[in-house]
């Protein structure tokens, strides 16, 4: 019997070859995410350093700051939610958009579900009041 | 009849594998090199511009409140000494597009913070104390000088500053005073005494901060 063999040396050549090399096309993409965390870091900057401002700017009114104000009853509330949606439109960039909750509800827009967003969380002596800001 | 594995092909398949193994260890690096960079850039411009707005920052008047007079000395040298910036690390820092610090050409990875710009004015009033002995602050600050000269008919013994007292001499006041007010309410001095105050008795200095938003990007190639 003079069968013709083939290599199985070749064929596992071969197959080894084709596992490096899909490895090796993997990597040549390019390692994913570093786009995104950049995003995501400068957002969370975003809303942490207007919420910095905001815990230490004067009420308009009583209470130790503005925060606190619109944090501490339904109708300080609704006194304050246009002039707070105001003055954080004032703060932030151009593009960037924003939602602030409070413990009696909510001022901005609504968030939407699958971008990257930033977030900061403040506790006032009325509650927390969180704000989370998403590029436009 | 045993197959067997033949000699020459075994070796040119091991050349074969240990040059495309060492290639894609090669491509490999590059790559996780090239995400690396912009990570380590993020770092660093992050934690120079955290620096730059601190409230305990030289050039900060509290948290995120630039002093405007004092960006005038924000130059490269302090952001190599009071910042930490070393040698070799390039930054670039601006306010509203407006450069107040380069180092060299930067081409790094930015980071924008929203902080805000604040000025002070001095706004002097002289009351004139018509109808009463109350005079009106209309803009809130911190501190206020107060100038006593009382004139012939009249003297101040109190200052209340709403309601809160701050100056007292049972003799009359007489001379320049520091008061602190609050600056999370407006503040009406009210002069307490005897007499009739006239016009130029009184002399109250102050300077309310005015602030403007800006954004402050800090840009840093590692």
């Amino acid at each position: 019997m003079d069968r013709a063999q083939a290599s199985i040396t070749a064929i596992e050549t071969a197959v080894g070859l084709l596992l490096v090399f899909g490895v090796l096309f993997a990597f040549s993409l390019g390692v994913p995410g570093a786009e995104d965390n950049r995003a995501q870091a400068q957002l969370d900057v975003y809303a942490t350093d207007v919420t910095t401002l905001l815990s230490n700017e004067s009420p308009r009114h009583q209470d130790q700051t503005r925060l606190a104000e619109v944090a501490a009853s339904p109708e300080a509330f609704d006194r304050e939610a246009d002039e707070l949606d105001r003055r954080i439109e004032q703060l932030l960039p151009e593009n960037v958009m924003f939602r602030v909750e409070t413990r009696h509800g909510t001022v901005g827009h609504p968030l939407p579900g699958d971008v990257p967003t930033g977030e900061a969380t403040v506790l006032t002596t009325n509650g927390e009041v969180t704000l989370r800001v998403w590029y436009a | 009849m045993r197959a067997q594995a033949e000699l020459p092909a075994l070796a040119v398949a091991f050349v074969l594998l240990t040059s495309t193994v060492v290639a894609g260890v090669v491509v490999a690096n590059g790559a996780l090199t090239a995400a690396e960079r912009p990570a380590d850039e993020q770092r660093l411009a992050t934690s120079l511009s955290d620096r730059l707005v601190a409230d305990d920052a030289p050039h900060t008047a509290r948290e995120n409140v630039l002093d405007e007079d004092a960006l005038d000395t924000l130059d490269e040298a302090a952001i190599r000494e009071l910042y930490n910036v070393p040698e070799g690390t390039e930054a670039r820092v601006t306010l509203d597009g407006e450069t107040l610090v380069e180092t060299a050409s930067v081409t790094g990875t930015t980071v924008e913070r929203v902080v805000l710009v604040e000025r002070r004015s001095t706004e002097l009033v002289r009351p004139d104390f018509d109808r009463s002995r109350n005079v009106l602050l209309p803009r809130r600050a911190a501190n206020a000088t107060v100038t006593i000269d009382a004139q012939e008919g009249g003297t101040i013994e109190q200052v209340y500053a709403n309601d809160r007292l701050v100056l007292a001499n049972d003799g009359g006041l007489e001379g320049t005073f520091t008061v602190s007010l609050s600056s999370f309410e407006t503040t009406t001095l009210r002069f307490e005494g005897t007499g009739v105050l006239e016009a130029e008795s009184v002399q109250i200095e102050y300077e309310p901060p005015e602030t403007t938003r800006a954004i402050l990007r800090v840009n840093v190639d590692g």
